[in-house]
Formats: structure tokens, sequence, C-alpha cells
């Protein structure tokens, strides 16, 4: 087996060699920016916005008296995007694909809005996006947050604070639609929180304890399903709203029993992922779903009333419409790439696994390949059950030394080499190298490969019996065995792969590994019955976007997500069920809700190394590399995509970009 | 008849009452319902569902209720309504769903079935009345190769040799010009120019079945008496084969008409899956992977009846082309 290795390793060295000499004349990356209003345009730039244009199309409509002239369509500060090459073209259709029927998982981050955003730049800073300021108080428990004065649904409509009112007394404090108040992180401190509206465009939330977080996690939070929401819209549906014959009226024809399955339709929160949302829905994103016609092929045309402009004052987004087609299985997807028939496929429909593929058919598919680095795609964690249901193998798996010594078996450098063709960076599961979290401490622990130095740790742990075949002996007689429960492709391209090496990596420190490769279903159901000793995953949240506010991997504190499914059981039900935690990670517990209220950045800082640092000294979860590559397809006529990047779920996938002011030049 | 025919149709219901709990319970088997599935599909995009947002999907899909008691709901809408309830994963009634592919599904199988009844009949009746000839020997050589093969590696061939040599990828019915205009006489055009090659991929294997049966069958008909008899007496050979033996080689493939019926509208999953056709097939396999019930169900439910229309059918057809079966039928 070692010596197959070494010959794939040899073979890709220099697959890698020829692929690299080719893309080493790539241009110099371009980031591209935006500016808050168009005053802070003129003061940093000393440039003026003098006149805003639009698209052909729309202007058209204007002509014919059908839409207001865009002076008047844009807010009174559009937001102003500096592009990452060139002031773009107007037209053209994005081919795009997707690979569920109801779900825009595929493309959703080519489209959503937030209410507020990630500079794409230094990848931390906070920026304004729909809401357009935000002021706390002294405490750190009322945030005043003002929504950018003049913005306009895509019907035209004016957003004001009802749509806030809405959202927060209509549908938060509505027992049909919303049976238990969201817990993070609208339960911060413990209670629900409140909200006061102040004008109509300036809102307060009060939460119980003091919140530093708060906007960050504003970041993450889709406006059109959450905070902001299309309240003239929505109230048709609405049982408080709406008449009691057109609503019955309504539930018959689009068949619900209950009104809040009526209402959900059109509401649903859980993301900007629906893709069953109705046509023409009201939404403040660059693309409005307009058309499906035929089945399976969904149609975006552009937002009139879109806030954001370029540079020379031209109305975004640039591109037309959005087709978006839906794809029954990778294999065809593939197809489609190397066909050339794709202009963009994203962060979840590709995997470094096909690189080779995408890579020999660039020319004739007439596309490029990005190498971006991701931190989601590709990036396997190996995580063993803390809370294991046969309490011999918890004693044995919550011994530190356990898992030292499973991290120290694994030789990280193969599998870079064999998984991600050496472009990746060998590492333990820790934050991103760029992260403010970071030190290299984190990233060195128990990352070097010394399968001496594991045996004698297992030996040392009362393991040193071995059976017939070489297995060590539990101290109860039994063979120390683990299984890797995974869902194959549902988690990356390579997993069955990565989980081969794995379980090669195991055996040579004499314990029974196997693979056990499940349907995503049957995994998940053993997964919530606690009956798993070791799965796999793919490591995001580890950026300073994500890992402030969620850090998952290193504290437990959400169910069915981690390593320890009875202790972010207890977490999550907030002591009803699952199983208290024992005092180290009950201090994890701690720190974390400190890193949440805390308004210093740098005492936020100091606490998040404290989290890293005991995982570094006692790893909960054990990673194998950072900066993993992620092949973008973007098609040649596709521009202003920066060359290089990074993607995953921390950047809510290529949205950090500002995919609207990407265009197609032919 | 009549009375024979009412009997047939009564017996329906008993069938599909069965059918229907059968296939609900199978639905039901694997761990976990449609919200696994959901969940599973948020958590691997990187969203994470807590607690609170489980609690409000679990009602919004309305699987706070047990299984029995869905399934009663479901046929009380079907029996009362005609309401074959609501597919989670379209979020669209689920007549809609199968509607809006049924008119393409049903225009590549009939084509399908066209095409390969017609050369599967006539290269059985060549190989038959030319046994051992060189055509037959190839015939035969060809159709054990389509019977073999299974349609889907047949369309990943072709789909690597059409890449290959013409840089396209074969997928979808329709150039893209004209994929999402509405109908008109260039898209039905376009469509006949793509529809060749599912058509002659799922086809093949059931031409060179048709092919293989009716040469057997009709190669016991040929060395019957009769056969000899109407020759010795002088029966044109063109006339005597059609009118005799091939009516009664024929009848095998009659009674297969049971299972055509729902192969019109589920035929051949796999390869519509690999050329991503946009038709039933597909979907109803989705709809089982992650257990969208009424969706699956009904699925199956409609599938169910058109078998047991279909073998009725088939029972009359045969009534009608052989005589034999007629006078049986009526004396019994």
């Amino acid at each position: 087996m070692k010596g197959y290795y070494r010959l794939i390793v040899l073979m890709l060295v220099v697959l890698s060699l020829i692929i690299g000499s080719t893309t080493s004349f790539a241009q110099k990356p371009g980031i591209p920016g935006q500016y808050n209003t168009l005053a802070d345009y003129e003061k940093a730039t000393g440039k003026k916005i003098t006149k805003f244009n639009e698209a052909p199309s729309l202007a058209e409509l204007v002509k014919a008296g059908k839409l207001p002239p865009v002076e008047q369509r844009l807010p009174k500060n559009p937001i102003v995007i500096e592009p990452t090459e060139e002031i773009g073209k107007y037209g053209g259709t994005l081919r795009l694909l997707r690979m569920a029927p109801e779900s825009f998982v595929s493309n959703y981050d080519l489209f959503v809005e937030r209410a507020l955003r990630i500079n794409a730049r230094d990848r931390k800073t906070i920026e304004p996006n729909v809401i357009e300021s935000w002021k706390r108080n002294t405490a750190g428990t009322e945030y005043t947050l003002k929504i950018r004065e003049g913005i306009r649904w895509s019907d035209g409509t004016p957003v004001t604070t009802e749509d806030v009112r809405f959202w927060y007394e209509d549908i938060l404090n509505n027992k049909d639609l919303t049976p238990v108040f969201p817990r993070r992180p609208w339960s911060h401190g413990g209670k629900p929180f409140t909200c006061e509206i102040i004008d109509k465009y300036t809102f307060k939330i009060k939460f119980a304890r003091p919140f530093g977080t708060f906007p960050l996690w504003l970041s993450r939070i889709d406006v059109g399903n959450n905070i902001i929401v299309p309240s003239h819209a929505l109230k048709r549906y609405h049982i408080k709203y709406a008449k009691k014959e057109d609503l019955e009226r309504l539930m018959k024809e689009y068949k619900y029993e209950q009104w809040f399955q009526l209402f959900a339709r059109f509401s649903d929160n859980a993301g900007p992922w629906d893709a069953t949302k109705e046509v023409n829905w009201p939404t403040l994103q660059p693309w409005v779903v307009t058309e499906r016609p035929s089945p399976g092929v969904i149609i975006l045309e552009r937002n009139p009333y879109y806030w954001k402009i370029d540079t020379a004052g031209n109305q975004l987004p640039y591109i037309d419409k959005l087709r978006i087609e839906l794809v029954n299985q990778v294999e065809t997807a593939n197809m489609k790439i190397i066909a050339g028939e794709l202009d963009y496929v994203g962060q979840h429909d590709v995997s470094i696994a096909y690189y080779p593929i995408y890579k020999k058919h660039e020319k004739d598919g007439n596309y490029r390949v990005l190498l971006w680095e991701g931190t989601m795609t590709d990036k396997y964690v190996l995580e063993v059950n803390l809370t294991h249901p046969d309490p011999v193998m918890r004693k044995i798996i919550q011994n530190p030394l356990f898992r030292r010594a499973l991290s120290l078996a694994i030789n990280r450098e193969e599998i870079n080499q064999v998984l991600y063709f050496g472009l990746a960076k060998p590492s333990a599961a820790t934050v991103v190298p760029w992260s403010v979290y970071y030190e290299e401490k984190f990233a060195k622990a128990y990352a070097q490969y010394d399968p001496k130095t594991a045996n004698k740790l297992l030996d040392s742990m009362g393991l040193q019996k071995r059976d017939k075949e070489g297995f060590r002996l539990r101290p109860d007689g039994k063979r120390l065995s683990i299984v890797i429960t995974h869902a194959g492709t549902r988690v990356g391209a390579a997993t069955a792969k990565f989980a081969d090496m794995i379980v090669d990596y195991w055996k040579a420190i004499g314990i029974d590994t196997k693979q056990n490769q499940v349907d995503e279903q049957l995994w998940w159901a053993k997964l919530q019955a606690n009956e798993l000793d070791c799965w796999i995953w793919h490591m995001d949240r580890t950026t300073d976007m994500l890992f402030p506010i969620d850090p998952i991997w290193f504290v437990p504190i959400q169910q069915w997500h981690g390593h320890a499914p009875l202790w972010e059981r207890w977490y999550e039900t907030q002591g009803a069920q699952g199983e208290k935690p024992p005092e180290n990670i009950m201090r994890l517990y701690d720190i974390y809700h400190k890193m949440q209220e805390t308004l210093s950045e740098k005492e936020r800082v100091r606490l998040g190394k404290m989290l890293l640092d005991a995982n570094a000294r006692d790893p909960q979860i054990i990673g194998v590399a950072t900066d993993v590559p992620v092949p973008l397809i973007v098609s040649n006529r596709l521009r202003n995509v920066p060359e290089k990047g990074v993607i995953g779920w921390d950047t809510w996938g290529i949205s950090l970009y500002h995919p609207e002011h990407f265009f197609i030049k032919e | 008849m009549i009375e024979y025919l009412i009997r047939r149709l009564l017996f329906l219901i008993p069938v599909l009452l069965i059918v229907s709990i059968v296939a609900y319970m199978v639905i039901e088997l694997p761990p976990g319902d449609y919200l696994t599935t959901h969940i599973m599909r948020l958590r691997a995009a990187g969203t994470h569902v807590a607690e609170d947002e489980i609690a409000r999907l679990t009602r919004m899909f309305g699987l706070d209720k047990p299984p029995h008691i869905r399934y009663f709901l479901w046929i009380w809408k079907i029996v009362r309504y005609g309401d074959l309830g609501l597919s989670f994963q379209w979020n669209k009634p689920v007549t809609e769903v199968i509607g809006e592919r049924l008119a393409l599904t049903m225009t590549i199988s009939i084509i399908t079935l066209l095409f390969s009844w017609t050369i599967g009949i006539l290269i059985g009746i060549y190989s038959a009345t030319h046994q051992y000839s060189i055509f037959d020997y190839s015939f035969t050589f060809l159709g054990f190769i389509g019977v073999s093969i299974p349609s889907y590696l047949l369309a990943l061939v072709i789909m690597y040799f059409v890449y290959s040599r013409f840089g396209l990828a074969v997928t979808g019915l329709f150039s893209p010009a004209y994929a999402d205009a509405p109908w008109s006489i260039h898209k039905v055009l376009d469509l006949l120019s793509h529809i060749w090659l599912p058509v002659v991929i799922i086809g093949t294997g059931g031409t060179a079945g048709i092919a293989r049966i009716m040469r057997g069958t009709l190669l016991d008909e040929l060395r019957k008496q009769y056969v000899i008899t109407a020759r010795a007496k002088g029966l044109p050979e063109r006339r005597l084969i059609f009118k005799y033996p091939v009516r009664i080689a024929i009848n095998p493939l009659i009674s297969s008409i049971s299972w055509l019926l729902p192969s019109i509208i589920s035929g051949e999953t796999i390869t519509s899956i690999v050329l991503n056709l946009p038709t039933c097939g597909p979907v109803l396999f989705r709809a089982l992977m992650t257990q969208d019930e009424y969706l699956a169900g009904s699925f199956i439910l409609i599938l169910s009846s058109l078998a047991i229309i279909g073998a009725l059918i088939a029972d009359l057809v045969l009534a009608w082309i052989d005589p034999r079966i007629r006078y049986e039928k009526m004396e019994g």
C-alpha cells in the first residue's frame, strides 16, 4: 500500500508541476471593494459621481413610462462598488446549475444580501449593507440600527421599519409560526431580545446581556427572510391581516391545511437557498426569480430597484439574467463543465478530486479554473465521539493521550500529496493562518507524523496488550476498534479515499480501524442515536468571519455538528436532554459566552486563543490540512471574478466578492 | 363482456388500496423522514439547523403526526378530492410536479415503444424466416449485445463518444436556444433532432429483447403443420406468414402490455438521470431517495394502476387478436 501511494504521489507531483507552469502567468489579483455612500467615495478618491446610468432594457421601460427613472429607484445613498478589473458592460445570461430541486445551495451565494457584510480585502472588517449604520450603547446591550434610506423592494415598495416590526411581532412572536423562540443569536443572555421601532428607518434591538459580536452575527443574516421582510406581500398570508375567506381560498389553492404552512411557503426563513419561492417575490437581491419556463429550469432577472452602483454611476447588476438548470448528478455536471456549457460552477459542485479533468479540458471548454483557498469543500476533519455509548470506549476516547496518538499517527504530507496534489498545507485542526486568532503552535500541535510516539502514548494508557493479529486490546479484553462512518460524496468527492488512508494509519498503530460508507439518512439517524465511533465532515468556521461567533469545533455548542453529541444536546436543550459535560468542557462554554459578551476586540482575541489553545493541548477533533484549494470553474467570458480569493461557508460562498458586479465580456 | 370489464375494474380498488399501504410502509421503513434529508442538505451547505428550527419545520411539513395518521389523511384526500397531496421537495402539489413532466415523458416513451416494436418485430420475423443465414447470425449477435448492455452504460459510452468527437455534451432534449422558449414549430423540430439519442439508447435493450422473443415463438410456429399445409396448398409466402404464424407469435408480446404501461411513465429512470432528461423517472428516483412521501407514494399508486389497467388491456387485445382465446372465454 505504501509503495502504491509513493507512486501516486510521484505522478501527482509531476502532474501538478505541469499544471502549475501553465497558470503562473495569471494576472495580479484584484479584489473588489465598496464605499458606503457617495460622499465616502468622493472623500476617498476625490472623484465625483454626478450621473446614474442603467441597463438598456430598463431605460426602455422608463421611456415607456412603466418604471420610474433610475435616480428615483436608487436609495439616497447607493453603495459604490470598486470593481475587481474594470467597469463592466450590461447584458448577457449567466448559465448555472443546481443539484437539488428545492434548493439554491449551488447558487445562493451569487445573490444573497446580508444585513451587514464583510470587507473582501481584509476579510474581517464589518461593513454596512442593507443596514446603513449601527450604534451600540455603552453597556453593549442595545444596538440602534438604521435601514439604508430610500431603499426599495424589487417591486418598488419602500423598505421601512414596518418590515422589521412585522418580522418581530408577527413572525418571531407568533406561536404558530415560531413554536420555539430561536436561541442563537436572538436569545443571547438567556432571554428573547426585544425590538423597538424609533422612526421610519431606525430601530433598536435590546439584549439581556452585553453582546459584542452582534454586528458579526448581522453579517450572517440574510435580509428578505430575516430582520427585514417584505411585510406588504406577507400580510396577504397572515391570519392577523388577511381576510378569513381570502386565506381559506389561498389555502385551498396551494393545498395547505394550516394557515402557517401557507405563510411559510412565502416566508421560509430557513435560509437564502429556498428555490421554491414565488415568481417575482419582492427581494433586495440583485436578481429576482421571474420565470420557470420548463421543469427544473429557473430564470432570475435583474432587480430594477437594486441599490448598488459602480464607480462610473452604473446601476448594478451588469448581468441581465441567471439561468439555473437542475442537474441530477455530478458526472453530468462535469460533462457540462468540460463541454463549456456553464459560466460559473461554485464551491458546492466542484472538488479538488476532479481538478485533473477540469484542467485537461480548460481550453476546449473555454473556461478557466481558479484555485481559491477553501474553508469548507474537501477540507476534511475527523471527529471521534467524546460521548461514546460504550463506557470503556468513552473512557479511552476521553483520555487526551488517545486523541494525541490518533493525530500523530496521520501522515499529513502524504494526504496533502494524494488528495490535494500538494497544494494544501498540512495542519492540525485550528483557525486559518491569516486569522487574528492564529498561532503557529496551534497548527503544529500533534500534527507531525510520528507513529513511534503514538504507539508509546497508547502503551502508556494501558493499551499495550495485543491480540494474535497485532491489534491492541482494551482493558476489558476486547479488541480496540474504531469504525469511521461517513456519508461519502455528501461530505466531499474524496471522502472514501481520505477514510481509506486514515484506516491504514490507525491500523499501523494497532487500532483495528474500518470505514463504513452509508447513506446520509442512515448516517444522520445513527449520529442522532449516538451510535457512532468516528465520522468525517468538512471543517468550516475557521476564519475571523465565523470563528468568533460559531466556534463549534472547539466548543460543543451545536447539536449534531461536532464531536460530542450528548454534550451538544445538553447545551442546545439547556440541560433538558443529553449529558452534562465535565468541568473542562464547562470552562470552554464559559469562555465562549464571554467571547460573545465582551465589547473589547482584544479581549475577544485573548479568549478565542484560549479555546484554540485548549484544543491544541487536548485535540477534540483531528484536522489534516489548511489552505485547501477549491477549483472554481469560471467561463472565459465571465469577468471581474478575482483570480485569487477565499471561499467557503465562512465567506458565504462567492458573495464576499460582490457577484453583482461580475459581467459578461463577449 | 361488460360484466367481465366491470368485475376487472372493481378488482382495481382493493388491489390499489393494498399497494398504497405497502408502498407507504416501504417509504416509511428507512430511518428518518423528509426532514432528515432537508436538514442534511442544509448541514452539507454549512448551515446549522437548531432544535427550535427543527420544531418549526416539523410542524410546517406536517410531520408531527404519526405515519398511519398521515397515510389516512393522504388516502382520504385522494378519495374525497382527487388530491394527491403536496411534494415536500418541490413545495408544489404532486399533480403539478408529475403533470409538467408527463407530456415529454410520454413522448419519449411512446416513440421509443414504436421504435423498438417496429424494429424488433421486423428483425424477429426476418431472423425466423431466414434462420441460420448470415443476417440471422449478425442480428442474433447484435441482439445479445443489446440485451446485455444496460442502457445507462450505453448512454455513457455514447456521451463520451459524442463529446470526444464533437465536443458536445449530449444532455437534455433541446438546444439552449429553444430550451426556455414557448412551444413552436421550431421547438418541436428541435426536440425531434435531439430525441433520437435517448430513443435509441433506451430502445436498444427492448428492441433486442423483442426481436429474440419474436424469433423464438415464430420459429416454433413455422414448424407447425398448419403452416406446412398452407404452404403445400400454394398460399403466397408473405401472406401465409403474416396472416397466421406472426399473429400467434405476437401473443407473448401483447401480454407484456401490462408492464409496458407503467414504463411509459417511469421507464429507464437511470438513463434519464445520466442524460439529464426532464422526465418523470429522475423525479421518482429522487422522491424515493429523499422520502418525499406523498410524491413517492402517489407515483407508486399511479404506476400500479397503470400496471393493472395494462393487464386488462392486454387481455382484451389478446382476445381480439387471437380467436382461440376469445372462444375459450365465451365458452368458459
